[in-house]
């Protein structure tokens, strides 16, 4: 309910009161730019998502672009090895703000069967992950899951930092 | 249940890929003779392993042997198919003067047939001649020999790592590199300090 209706001489005019926040957060995550990071058997997966059957283009999320300068969201997806981190780490650094990151898939978010020496066990060890979308590989249905929760984030539902990946004992 | 009187089927031959795949070993065997005749003292240990033919040489012997078998238009050995290497290091009878074994394969395309040589070297120099003079393409094989066993090939144009970067320091293949390697892979910056 805004200031609009309780005065008399604006009700009807089309005018509603909010707040920016609001108003840009509702801009933004109606309108991710995904940047796809895939470097394995998870970003297959992504194009299935990106593509018309699971349509992500219904979350307003369909303009995949590869460049780093024009998104806002990137989207890891599969393994990330030793030579491959630096160029993760610049294009991330590339990205303008605000930015969000999903990790998808067991490789991005943890190394997946891969311990072994080249392979990054998990790249949220240097750069920041929002979300965590589990999986080997994650179904289209989880990434989209993953995308909304993305959006929860941008319109303030959700705080950063709220996904966080469920921590294991090592033995 | 099978019944135990009744011989197995006999596949079709096109299904028996077994069988298809000795004979083709067999038929990539190289006559000894030949070979002792063309490489003369260079190939002085000839057997024949599994049904192939191999040729065991030294690091003095076996860029001369390429060269023959590869120049030699009766031998005519014009394909380098691949150079490998093997670590010795966890076998029951090693002996550090025995560590690392260099495996050239190379096939001769118009007689249809293959070789495989193989040179010891040692531990603590662990050295080779390059067969990137007699076969271009060795010179990439080389290089994974490199990166991956550190072992050097005397002579190469390019001696450059080709799948780990280049600060890298270590030769995962080697046996006693741990397989989770020694901290490599926890050793970068977060974004967050970079920016
Ligand atoms: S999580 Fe599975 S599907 Fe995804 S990159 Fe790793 S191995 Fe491939």
């Amino acid at each position: 309910m805004g200031i609009e209706e309780m005065i008399p001489s604006l009700a009807g005019d089309g005018l509603i009161t909010t707040q920016v926040n609001k108003v840009i957060g509702w801009a933004r995550k109606n309108s991710l730019w995904p940047y796809p990071f895939g470097t394995a058997c998870c970003a297959i997966e992504f194009m299935a998502t990106a593509s018309s059957r699971y349509d992500l283009a219904r979350f307003g999320a369909e303009v995949v672009r590869f460049s780093p300068r024009q998104s806002d969201l990137m989207i890891v997806a599969g393994r990330v090895t030793m030579k491959m981190m630096p160029v993760l780490l610049q294009i991330y650094s590339q990205m303008a703000e605000p930015k969000w990151v999903i990790s998808m898939g067991a490789c991005a978010s943890t190394g997946g069967v891969f311990n072994t020496y080249p392979q990054i066990q998990g790249v949220d060890q240097f750069i920041p992950v929002d979300v965590y979308v589990p999986g080997c590989p994650p179904r289209p249905e989880s990434l989209i899951d993953g995308v909304l929760k993305i959006q929860q984030i941008i319109d303030g539902q959700a705080e950063r930092g709220e996904f966080t990946r469920p921590t294991v004992e090592a033995n | 249940m099978t019944d135990p009187a009744k011989p197995a089927p006999k596949l079709p031959p096109t299904h028996d890929s077994h069988g298809k795949a000795a004979r083709v070993l067999e038929e990539n065997n190289v006559d000894h003779e030949l070979l002792r005749r063309k490489l003369g003292e260079l190939a002085k240990d000839i057997r024949t392993e599994f049904k192939q033919t191999v040729i065991y040489t030294t690091r003095e012997t076996i860029a001369r042997a390429l060269e023959i078998v590869c120049r030699d238009p009766e031998l005519n050995f014009n394909m380098l198919c691949d150079i490998t290497a093997v670590d010795n290091l966890r076998r029951d009878d090693y002996d550090p003067s025995r560590r690392f074994t260099v495996i050239h394969i190379v096939y001769s395309i118009p007689n249809n047939k293959r070789i495989r040589f193989e040179t010891l070297l040692g531990e603590d120099d662990p050295r080779i001649p390059t067969a990137a003079k007699v076969y271009k393409g060795a010179a990439w094989a080389e290089r994974e020999v490199y990166d991956m066993f550190g072992v050097t090939f005397d002579g190469h144009p390019d001696l450059r790592r080709v799948l780990m970067p280049d600060y890298y320091e270590h030769h995962p293949l080697r046996k006693d590199y741990p397989l989770t390697g020694r901290g490599e892979r926890d050793n970068f910056a977060r974004a967050e300090e970079l920016a």
